[in-house]
């Protein structure tokens, strides 16, 4: 059952992306011929309200549901 | 507009971005992360290729959850298409469709070109390895890159994280070369 949460995301998660229409082969055409502003709607919007959550997440050291601190790793460069 | 009519209309951008931001920070609350491309690295471990590169030999059964995520992504996408969604095509600017009507592709007909992505396509010699070398060079690129979009532009743009910008800027130098340069000489 500790699946179940993921499952469920991942549900959400290939609603979203079919809904958003983000993956459609057009609509990424027509990002690259910078001919709407759909697609940098979309990815703007979740890496602004990204960038300020993992902000928020780090200066007030929020803990997940385990009770662990939410850490956050570094890719390799 | 009754609520049917609400529901199966494609989302808003910032309502998308806003489920995206949503996806991301649920992952971080279970304790993973957002990081779909992973998946290739864990289902080549999980095939046992551990004993024939070092990059596939790790504990891959720590990150079963996410091919749980995978799976229900696919599912997702199932009951959106199925069940949440008019038969409209996506309605993509009329410049689009002009440029890639002189390439040779059809207006859209729902989300994905026939010409591309059809079983009649795949059983033609150029569909076949426009496809076949198409996914291999992104399976290749995204874990050379070490993310995709989920892992880079969503989950390492929002940590401010500097190889996450260099790839992303990666990835869109990579598309531009494709569309304006590359794309002529295929179709």
């Amino acid at each position: 059952m500790k699946f179940l949460k993921f499952l469920l995301v991942g549900i959400v998660f290939g609603i979203v992306m079919t809904k958003s229409e983000a993956l459609s082969w057009f609509r990424i055409q027509e990002m690259f011929r910078f001919q709407a502003f759909h697609m940098y709607g979309i990815i703007g919007t979740a890496v602004i309200l990204g960038v300020t959550g993992v902000a928020l997440i780090k200066k007030f050291r929020i803990r997940d549901f385990h009770g662990n601190p939410i850490t956050f790793h570094p890719k390799e460069k | 507009m009754t609520l049917a009519e609400f529901i199966v209309q494609p989302w808003s951008w910032w309502f998308s971005g806003l489920m995206i931001a949503a996806i991301m920070f649920s992952l971080l609350y279970f304790g993973q992360t957002f990081g779909f491309s992973s998946n290739l690295r864990t289902i080549c471990a999980a095939a046992g290729l551990g004993k024939k590169a070092k990059f596939f030999s790790f504990n891959w059964k720590s990150q079963a959850w996410n091919l749980v995520f995978l799976i229900g992504a696919i599912l997702g996408g199932f009951i959106a298409r199925e069940f949440l969604s008019n038969d409209e095509p996506v309605k993509i600017a009329a410049e689009t469709i002009s440029d890639l009507g002189k390439l040779g592709f059809a207006a859209p007909n729902g989300l994905q070109p026939e010409e591309l992505f059809s079983l009649q396509s795949l059983f033609t010699w150029k569909g076949f390895l426009v496809l076949s070398v198409g996914g291999l060079l992104v399976g290749f690129g995204a874990r050379y890159a070490g993310g995709c979009t989920s892992g880079h532009a969503i989950s390492g743009l929002s940590d401010l994280q500097v190889p996450s910008l260099i790839a992303v800027a990666g990835f869109f130098i990579g598309g531009l070369i494709m569309t304006f340069f590359i794309f002529p000489l295929i179709f």
